[in-house]
């Protein structure tokens, strides 16, 4: 009797230890019939996509990365391959950072770094350029463009690697072409911040999906149709002749710390706290405006980055009313107004476009942070910065 | 059989505080939720409350200095003695109070102690904060895993927020 409990509980803890790892094994092997993908994607379109389940789509193959690429080798050659490869296209783009989903649909060629989208969303058209600078937005109905700068980036590959892991999950047709699935994920925990469908031949990522803190999707990129290898014609990526270009801001060249200071003539205070993860990748000069014409003082932009997300600090010095106790100041907006008495500051909070930024109008600074964290922890990185005396970057600038 | 008329917006507005922590009754919460549904203005109101209730939810309780309920404390004792009191007592008083004057100065002056700046949940995009948001964004753009198509659709909706 002692021998067949023993073996039953055997059995049993047999089970509970292979159950799950055989089920995982079983549902990515699991060839979807062709209804069975479509369900999926329609999954992956609807709300389950938002709750953040297996939104990837049908898996088809069990994941393998190609004999000797990690999963972060993909996705550097997925990088380097949007530079390189020559594209033409349709794609297909939600996002559900507002109340509404926004959706549209672009005609995208890219060719030698550059790229030019020809974006429609219901009656309305506009297109987008990258001609390897700035970033040109073109109004058809006013026949003008609108010239964002651009600032260079440098990819910080370890960096990345520290703070992520990535993994190939599976792979899934995109296109009528064959993808893998990679999958990005925080080290910190939590559920996935990326999801990446690589093309198999070319790596240039064909559906892109990215995820908030609580898995849920927040845009979705997908090409509906694709061609590698076409000639682009470089008047793609110019302005057509007879527009105009209004350039609201002009951003100057990476520079350090103390450099910037001398140049704005304020001290720049980096920010005391920072998300774990966070350097320091840069900091520019920013003489902003904006479309409408009104002018927005001169700033400082300090940038901190985490391998993949950015923080973005601007600076400038407070003054006139905004250095005064908050009591003679009249900010526009709403909200619950508690106030304080003494020598008190401000703080306004944005939710816009998908980023969160918060305003600390400080005794000396004027600060404003934009990043995709948490609003506590925006704005515990915007009332740090009031608060280090010392001037010199908290991170080795990179 | 007679029909209510729907609710307008302001009426709407005035209530939707408490329509947000779910403390009205139900015909007066299925009146919003159908108002809600159809107007986008109040929704886009629902919502900004909803996340400064989030936003205050997170906040942490910061919890009083040890000295002040030692003057709290003292004080409700004083008011329980009988009212004849020695002049040593009214020394005690005396004392009592400055600790609680030195209390409420710390909180107003000391940085660490300041109360909580006003938080302005804003609605109308500024100049300064536009700015920052395309530069953050045009940013994004360059930034590793960025996705150029759907960078540009949020670029243009905060062209069209402003």
């Amino acid at each position: 009797m002692r021998r067949v409990g023993f073996t039953v509980a055997l059995l049993l803890a047999g089970v509970v230890w292979a159950g799950p790892s055989a089920w995982a094994t079983h549902r990515q092997r699991d060839v979807p019939s062709r209804r069975g993908r479509a369900r999926e994607g329609a999954r992956a379109r609807g709300p389950a996509a938002r709750q953040g389940g297996r939104a990837g789509g049908a898996f088809v193959v069990a994941p393998a990365p190609p004999a000797g690429q990690s999963a972060w080798d993909l996705v550097w050659k997925s990088e380097a391959a949007a530079k390189r490869v020559s594209v033409r296209g349709r794609v297909r783009i939600t996002t559900y950072t507002g109340p509404e989903p926004g959706r549209a649909t672009a005609e995208v060629w890219a060719a030698g770094g550059k790229l030019r989208l020809n974006y429609e969303s219901g009656q309305r058209q506009w297109s987008l350029i990258d001609d390897g600078h700035d970033l040109l937005q073109l109004r058809p109905e006013s026949r003008r463009a609108v010239v964002l700068p651009r600032p260079a980036l440098v990819t910080d590959k370890p960096l990345a690697e520290r703070n992520y892991v990535a993994r190939v999950t599976g792979s899934a047709p995109v296109a009528d072409r064959i993808t893998q699935v990679v999958e990005i994920t925080p080290r910190s925990g939590g559920p996935p911040a990326w999801r990446l469908w690589l093309d198999g031949e070319t790596a240039f990522a064909l559906r892109r999906e990215r995820y908030n803190t609580r898995g849920e999707v927040t845009t979705s990129t997908a090409y509906v149709s694709v061609q590698f290898g076409e000639k682009v014609p470089p008047a793609t990526f110019s302005l057509p002749s007879g527009w105009t270009k209004v350039e609201p801001g002009r951003v100057g060249a990476r520079q350090s710390v103390k450099a910037l200071s001398a140049e704005v003539g304020f001290a720049i205070r980096p920010p005391r706290h920072l998300p774990p993860g966070y350097v320091l990748q840069g900091g520019y000069s920013r003489h902003q405006g904006d479309r409408r014409g009104a002018s927005v003082p001169a700033a400082v932009e300090l940038r901190y980055t985490d391998g993949l997300r950015l923080l973005s600090v601007f600076e400038r010095e407070a003054k006139g009313e905004e250095a005064r106790p908050y009591r003679e100041q009249a900010e526009e907006g709403r909200g619950k107004q508690r106030r304080g008495g003494g020598k008190t500051t401000s703080l306004t909070l944005l939710d816009r476009a998908g980023e969160k930024a918060v305003r600390y109008l400080g005794n000396s600074l004027a600060v404003v942070v934009v990043g995709e964290l948490a609003e506590a922890e925006l704005i515990r990185v915007a009332k740090s910065v009031e608060q280090n005396r010392d001037t010199r970057p908290s991170d080795r600038r990179r | 059989m007679w029909k209510r008329k729907p609710m307008r917006c302001d009426e709407v507005r005035s209530q939707l505080a408490d329509y947000a922590v779910g403390g009205l009754g139900r015909r007066r919460r299925a009146e919003i939720s159908a108002h809600v549904e159809t107007c986008q203005a109040c929704r886009a109101d629902l919502a900004a409350l909803a996340r400064t209730g989030e936003l205050l939810s997170d906040l942490e309780l910061e919890s009083a200095p040890a000295h002040a309920w030692d003057s709290i404390r003292y004080r409700l004792q004083e008011k329980s003695r009988p009212t004849h009191r020695r002049a040593w007592e009214s020394g005690w008083i005396v004392a009592g109070l400055a600790l609680a004057v030195l209390v409420v100065a710390a909180v107003t002056f000391l940085p660490g102690l300041k109360p909580e700046p006003e938080t302005v949940v804003a609605v109308q995009v500024d100049a300064e904060m536009q700015a920052s948001l395309e530069g953050h964004l045009a940013a994004v753009w360059s930034a590793p895993l960025a996705d150029a198509a759907e960078v540009g659709l949020r670029l243009d909706s905060l062209e069209d927020d402003s």
